[in-house]
């Protein structure tokens, strides 16, 4: 009796022995882990799920990961897109960044890039490799290691409102080729600006949405910057003669007033209210547009024609882009957490979650597999007149890209007020930027 | 130790302590930052290179002139309104002035961003109501941004607005705190209420003024947020301040030396004049 | 008859001023109740054609506006609370009290007051950081008790306190503690009054520090919170802003009014005190 009793506390000590000790080995191989997910912006109004803010989808797909890895917390934090880049900058600053970025690549995260603030992301694509379009690899690519890693790009565009042209009688002259020449586009703003609606708007308080006034800068055909990207050539005869024509359509009344101090969400907002008749953009404003007569705070009357920027006669369209939105991991001491934090970016890069964000923006996925389907007719012929035309390169690769562009909408300003000549202020520029590149 | 001198370490310690780590502290990082070039990542010791290259730039050198065209603008302008809407409430009953110390103190109470996005939307030449009563009055469209001199105007009177309320509140208890006796000599020597005005109340609060003016000088040193989200320190630099060129110099080019070399140069200004305002006013104030 | 006559034109001249004051504040009530396409009507709706509480459920449902509120309330009246203490007590010992080094270290608290924000921003960031400040409460209020302000509108008014009395209560045998408590504090009642309004106000718009210090959004201040919200999209959603500024405006409009009352009688006493 008294050894049975001995081997049966003999046998249950060892069981308690293993079991604490394949219990504390399952709970090494899972700590908790806590990620710090910073989103500039976010996206919402994603088809088939429940997002109506901006920011509820990266919301969404971080508690579908934590229901993978009950271990694992999220904290998502939604920041605006225009504060992001500062508060990052903070963080970065006070040693203290988040573990994942979602924020433009090109403009904001390559900088932390360069200075070896992220982890490489080669892990991530190695698996599907040929998946991901190589031009968009590349904006987020420093010495040959992937840093940021794009989802998504987006052309500018003009966008026509056809009712204001209805109304004054000149829709006849919306072309079915989506291109006006300067002349053309000049005749229908003159026709339509009454002193209570314009033809177009442009702006140059910040550096936001400066790629818009770049396309209007090339249309006549000048080159942005030199082939091998080390000089800016904008103040070309061609770039003081497209400079030239947008003051000219301000001096003529044209233009919404103030462009100096106009941002590209007054502009947008103007757009909207059906105080402008055309204006630069990106295709995002089809939805935009029509989400926001939805919600009862735009025209209703407004019926969107998309086209190509402008350019002067013979001169055929380049296209600038922007929103390479994507993600970057700042450098982590946790192998541990560094392996989930990749593993957070693949799921949230799978090509099901990349066609997603990009049909509800109406984006160009980084990704082949994630094309979609285009419902609205006007939407898809556009998208598809856009992928014909070349993008120029207005040197987001640079170094110093960020800082050129704080040199620039200052000149445009000058512009604008007449406080410069088109020339002086090209000049200006140039000789600014290239002293910053050059350096 | 005496006990005068133990109690009166006592008392001033717990503050000094507070001033010490989270205001001196910082600002000697600050000082010693500004001889370095820093960015995000690494410093390398400059010496009084940031402060040469600081004069050598254009935008500097401009915000420096718009933030003493704010200055002049602004301080002179909120104390005479502020001193003279308080001299028209003597002799309001106490619930009157409280309500008008209310009304002048409520942008104040709306946040600066709201007040200045407000702001910025009655600005606007397309909708705004600025343009809307231009309009009525026959004037057409008016746009106060589209020229450096009427911009620095507008955002002038929208600093005032908002700076009146402080002053005012201050005034009014200076001016209640004036002995009455003192204005009952005064009428039996036959002086009207002007002249009390002037000869009594005026000198009687000269601390209430000396404070004031040294307060709102150091705000309109400091206004930030206003300037950010009206003009952008636009058009074309025309209203940007010194504090704005720091900001972007160190948040948007984020070169911390250099913006720290701007604040030495901005603080040393600030001392500069509010010793000098001191020193006007010091006589007057036994 | 004339003096009659002038107090009109003064109330004529004093509203007419008013008017900047009040209708901004009006524009942004208005402005929250309109629906979102009348924001922008041109000429302008100067009365919304119907009442739209919406932007106020989708905003309580969307936003944590009742945590912000409680953040910045909490926040401001622990700032509040400390900072008049410790103005007082300091502005108390730099007016009455002798000792050494007192005129040099006033001088120093002055010569802070000049200093923008924006200067120490990132050396104070760095110096929370690594005191596990960021994203707390403590991480606000700390920086904003150094107020230097309150230490010099309490030392200038104590010096107006006499020394009789103090040299009375020291005979009567009263301890330091004491008299400070019970003869200088309700001397100092009307400037209390006002730096409790101010430092109130000061903390409350500290919007750049709190931009920075804190990070997520359930511990936003009120301030904070509301600028998120404008610019969440391109286009400013003014109706949302003003809807969030509305509330933002209610704590301090309510807290102003409860402190006037007594600054007032605060004033009052001073005043009969003579």
């Amino acid at each position: 009796m008294y050894r049975k009793c001995l081997k049966m506390t003999g046998i249950l000590l060892l069981a308690a022995l293993f079991t604490t000790v394949a219990w504390s080995s399952v709970q090494a191989e899972e700590p908790q882990i806590t990620i710090d997910f910073w989103v500039g912006g976010g996206n919402r109004h994603i088809p088939g799920y429940d997002t109506p803010n901006h920011g509820d989808w990266e919301r969404l797909l971080a508690r579908e990961f934590e229901k993978l890895h009950p271990n694992v917390k999220i904290n998502v934090e939604i920041i605006s897109f225009s504060d992001i880049e500062q508060k990052v900058n903070v963080a970065v600053a006070g040693q203290n960044p988040p573990d994942i970025l979602y924020d433009n690549i090109p403009n904001r995260v390559m900088r932390h890039a360069r200075n070896g603030e992220l982890e490489p992301l080669d892990a991530v694509v190695s698996a599907d490799r040929d998946d991901w379009k190589e031009d968009f690899l590349a904006m987020g690519t420093h010495n040959g290691v992937l840093y940021g890693l794009p989802l998504s790009s987006t052309p500018t565009m003009m966008f026509v409102n056809k009712t204001i042209l209805e109304r004054k009688g000149v829709a006849h002259l919306l072309p079915e080729d989506r291109h006006w020449t300067w002349e053309e586009w000049e005749e229908v703003m003159a026709a339509v600006s009454d002193g209570r609606i314009y033809g177009t708007a442009f702006h140059a308080l910040n550096e936001q949405a400066d790629q818009l006034m770049v396309c209007h800068l090339v249309g006549a055909g000048s080159a942005w910057l030199s082939d091998d990207l080390t000089e800016f050539v904008i103040n070309s005869p061609e770039g003081f003669e497209a400079l030239e024509f947008m003051v000219s359509l301000i001096e003529k009344g044209y233009v919404a007033p103030g462009p100096a101090s106009m941002a590209p969400g007054d502009a947008l907002e103007l757009f909207q209210q059906g105080r402008v008749a055309t204006l630069q953009y990106v295709p995002a404003v089809y939805e935009r547009v029509a989400a926001a007569i939805e919600a009862g705070a735009a025209d209703p009357t407004i019926q969107l024609y998309g086209m190509l920027p402008p350019t002067k006669e013979d001169v055929a369209p380049r296209l600038t882009v922007t929103g390479e939105e994507g993600y970057a991991l700042f450098k982590q001491d946790d192998p541990y957490k560094k392996e989930i934090c990749l593993e957070f970016i693949e799921f949230l890069a799978s090509p099901e979650h990349v066609r997603l964000l990009n049909q509800a923006t109406v984006k160009i996925p980084a990704r082949y597999s994630a094309t979609y389907e285009i419902e609205d007719p006007e939407i898809s012929t556009m998208m598809g007149k856009l992928a014909e035309y070349p993008v120029l390169d207005i040197g987001k690769s640079l170094e110093k890209y960020a800082d050129t562009r704080q040199l620039f909408y200052p000149e445009m300003q000058a512009a604008f007020l007449g406080l410069k000549t088109p020339q002086e202020a090209l000049d200006s520029f140039v000789s600014k930027a290239n002293e910053l590149i050059q350096k | 130790m005496k006990r005068d001198t133990l109690w009166g370490y006592l008392f001033v310690v717990p503050n000094l302590l507070l001033v010490l780590t989270f205001l001196i502290y910082p600002l000697l990082q600050a000082f010693r930052l500004s001889l370095f070039d820093a960015g995000l990542y690494s410093q390398t010791f400059v010496g009084l290179e940031n402060y040469r290259e600081i004069f050598r730039d254009d935008v500097f050198l401009i915000s420096l002139k718009n933030t003493f065209y704010f200055v002049i603008l602004i301080v002179p302008a909120v104390i005479v309104t502020a001193l003279t809407f308080a001299a028209l409430m003597q002799g309001f009953k106490q619930r009157t002035k409280a309500v008008y110390r209310l009304i002048f103190y409520l942008p104040v109470v709306m946040t600066p961003v709201v007040l200045s996005m407000i702001w910025r939307y009655m600005f606007n030449p397309s909708y705004g109501l600025v343009t809307y009563f231009a309009e009525l009055l026959g004037f057409g469209m008016v746009d106060f941004f589209s020229s450096q001199t009427s911009a620095l105007l507008a955002l002038s009177f929208v600093v005032v607005i908002w700076m009146l309320g402080q002053p005012i509140i201050l005034f009014l208890s200076a001016i209640d705190g004036v002995p009455p006796e003192l204005y009952e000599a005064a009428k039996i020597d036959g002086a009207n209420s002007l002249q009390a005005f002037f000869r009594i109340t005026l000198p009687m609060i000269m601390h209430a003024t000396l404070l004031i003016t040294v307060t709102s000088t150091i705000s309109v040193f400091q206004i930030f947020v206003v300037i950010h989200l009206i003009s952008g320190g636009g058009p074309y630099h025309g209203t940007e301040s010194l504090v704005y060129t720091i900001y972007n110099t160190a948040f948007v080019s984020l070169e911390f030396g250099k913006a720290s070399a701007q604040s030495v140069v901005l603080f040393g200004i600030v001392a500069v004049v509010a010793a000098i305002q001191f020193r006007l006013m010091k006589p007057s104030m036994n | 008859m004339l003096r009659r006559l002038s107090v009109v034109v003064r109330h004529a001249v004093l509203l007419a001023a008013s008017v900047f004051f009040v209708f901004p504040l009006y524009w942004m009530f208005s402005g929250s109740l309109k629906r979102p396409i009348e924001i922008w009507a041109y000429p302008p709706k100067w009365i919304p054609s119907t009442l739209q509480f919406s932007n106020y459920t989708h905003l309580f449902r969307s936003k944590p506006v009742l945590q912000w509120a409680l953040n910045s309330i909490i926040i401001s009246l622990i700032t509040v609370g400390l900072v008049v203490i410790l103005s007082a007590a300091a502005g108390y010992g730099y007016a009455k009290k002798r000792f050494p080094g007192s005129r040099l270290l006033f001088s120093l608290i002055v010569a802070t007051m000049m200093m923008p924000t924006q200067v120490t921003l990132v050396p104070l960031y760095k110096l929370c950081v690594s005191l596990g400040l960021v994203n707390t409460y403590a991480g606000v209020i700390l920086p904003t008790l150094a107020y230097p302000f309150g230490v010099f509108i309490v030392r200038q008014f104590a010096t107006t306190i006499p020394d009789e009395l103090l040299e009375a209560a020291k005979i009567d045998g009263a301890g330091e503690l004491r008299t400070f408590l019970v003869i200088v504090i309700p001397m100092l009642l009307p400037a209390l009054g006002a730096l409790a309004i101010f430092a109130f106000m000061h903390s409350w718009n500290a919007y750049l520090w709190q931009l920075v210090i804190l990070q997520s959004e359930s511990m936003l201040t009120l301030p904070v919170g509301v600028s998120t919200m404008i610019y969440e999209e391109i286009t400013i959603n003014y109706g949302m802003a003003m809807t969030g500024a509305t509330i933002a405006a209610i704590p301090l409009i309510l807290f102003f009014l409860a402190l006037q009352k007594s600054f007032i009688q605060g004033i009052t006493l001073g005043s009969i005190k003579g």
